[in-house]
């Protein structure tokens, strides 16, 4: 008789068949309303930042491009190296600048989305559990929120790229660290993390330390066994 | 009933066992050791003087890549971190970020926060690593043949499917690894009964 399957294997298989299903499925369905949501809610935080209820603002540009105009509080705004930036000559009198004018692609608010099938592949392939939709739910609302930061800590990246505002070594590695994870390793990990986070069953399948037992066929036991086999069935 | 059948883990499980207050403890502890091991690995990762250990171990799997392809009959050289086929001239580079060190720090700092024995550890850390290698080898590789094929499915395979099965992957092995402490652990509870 075949042994079944371990269940990290099915996990394997079942999250694998469910991940290419689902980025099918973002990719071709949901990814636009999706882009569309992300672009109005970074559009209402660029409107909601010191000054930015005039000037802060996103629209598409050409080849879908995003064009941010990202509010400048007056403190940034009269560094030097702002203003040399925005064409101040020596000994001129300062320039006054109201906002920062980027363009992004639009693989990099793409890409700050793919959270979304990984975490869902994650928590439908894990075992059966109540409250699934609950659970799918949380996940889904903070992944839209750290999308949502992620893509603003990228927006303010690329501008310290452009003004150079940070001068001191040590907090250029740090800030340079950051959006390397927040490029690189976020958008994948954090799925995984919460999957695991929030979904129960799993969670206690990896962690928990009493490995499961037997369930020893009914003909093969005993009277004796029965309650004890009981006991830790229910562990 | 002989004491062995009662002891024995097999792979099955219920479809949703509950969470024990004991496993929410072990968490929090888990977490913390997990995260102090992360922030360690990316900074070592991230570090200036790690930089030529990991460009020469980028380099390692480009030239193991490209003999593989040879020895299964394709056409590639290594030149570097760049896999080139020298026929078409199709060339891609494996950046810092696609060789495979995001998954192995993240799968060794769960090793290392995980209770288990450093013997036990350590074997996991050596397996791990290979598995996790492994498999990168065979996404780089599927990347080449599927850069000379078609670009735009390239970059969907690059970009968002291989990176998320890799997490799936690593995922898997820390499980299969933490089962494999558990029934031993139990194992040898049972042996002292």
């Amino acid at each position: 008789m075949r042994a079944p399957a371990s269940p990290q294997f099915r996990f394997l298989l079942r999250g694998s068949s469910l991940l290419l299903a689902l980025l099918a499925l973002w990719w071709w369905v949901l990814l636009t309303p999706m882009l569309g949501g992300m672009r109005v809610a970074t559009d209402l935080i660029l409107r909601t930042l010191p000054g930015g209820s005039s000037v802060g603002s996103v629209t598409l540009g050409s080849g879908k491009d995003w064009v941010l105009r990202v509010p400048m509080p007056a403190a940034l705004a009269n560094q030097d190296s702002v203003q040399r930036a925005f064409g101040r000559a020596p000994g001129a009198p300062a320039v006054k600048v109201r906002s920062f004018k980027l363009a992004i692609a639009e693989g990099i608010p793409t890409f700050f989305l793919l959270s979304f099938p990984l975490f869902w592949a994650l928590v439908l392939a894990a075992p059966r559990m109540r409250r699934l939709g609950r659970v799918v739910a949380i996940g889904t609302g903070l992944l839209a929120l750290l999308a949502e930061l992620s893509l603003l800590l990228y927006t303010a990246f690329s501008i310290e790229i452009n003004l150079h505002l940070v001068t001191s070594s040590a907090a250029a590695a740090i800030w340079r660290g950051a959006e390397y994870l927040n490029v690189n390793v976020v958008p994948y990990l954090v799925p995984l993390l919460l999957a695991v986070w929030l979904h129960e069953g799993l969670r206690a399948q990896i962690f928990s330390r009493e490995a499961p037992l037997v369930p020893v066929a009914a003909t093969e036991a005993t009277e004796a066994d029965k309650p004890r086999r009981g006991r830790y069935r229910g562990r | 009933m002989p004491k062995d059948k009662l002891s024995t883990p097999v792979p099955e499980s219920p479809p949703s066992p509950p969470a024990q207050p004991g496993v929410e403890m072990r968490m929090g502890r888990f977490l913390l050791l997990f995260c102090v091991s992360l922030a360690v690995l990316f900074g070592l990762l991230l570090a200036p003087f790690t930089e030529p250990a990991i460009r020469s171990f980028t380099t390692g799997l480009v030239t193991v890549s490209a003999q593989l392809i040879r020895v299964f009959g394709g056409h590639a050289a290594a030149r570097g971190d760049i896999l080139e086929n020298p026929t078409s001239h199709f060339a891609i580079q494996m950046a810092y970020g696609c060789n495979g060190a995001h998954v192995t720090i993240l799968l060794w700092a769960a090793l290392l926060a995980f209770p288990a024995s450093w013997m036990q550890k350590l074997k996991g850390l050596a397996v791990g690593t290979v598995a996790i290698h492994a498999v990168n080898l065979v996404r780089f590789i599927s990347l080449f043949y599927l850069g000379q094929y078609r670009q735009s499915w390239f970059d969907f395979a690059h970009l968002y499917l291989w990176e998320s099965l890799m997490m799936l992957d690593t995922l898997v092995i820390f499980w299969t690894w933490a089962y494999m402490v558990r029934k031993s652990g139990s194992m040898a509870n049972a042996s002292t009964r």
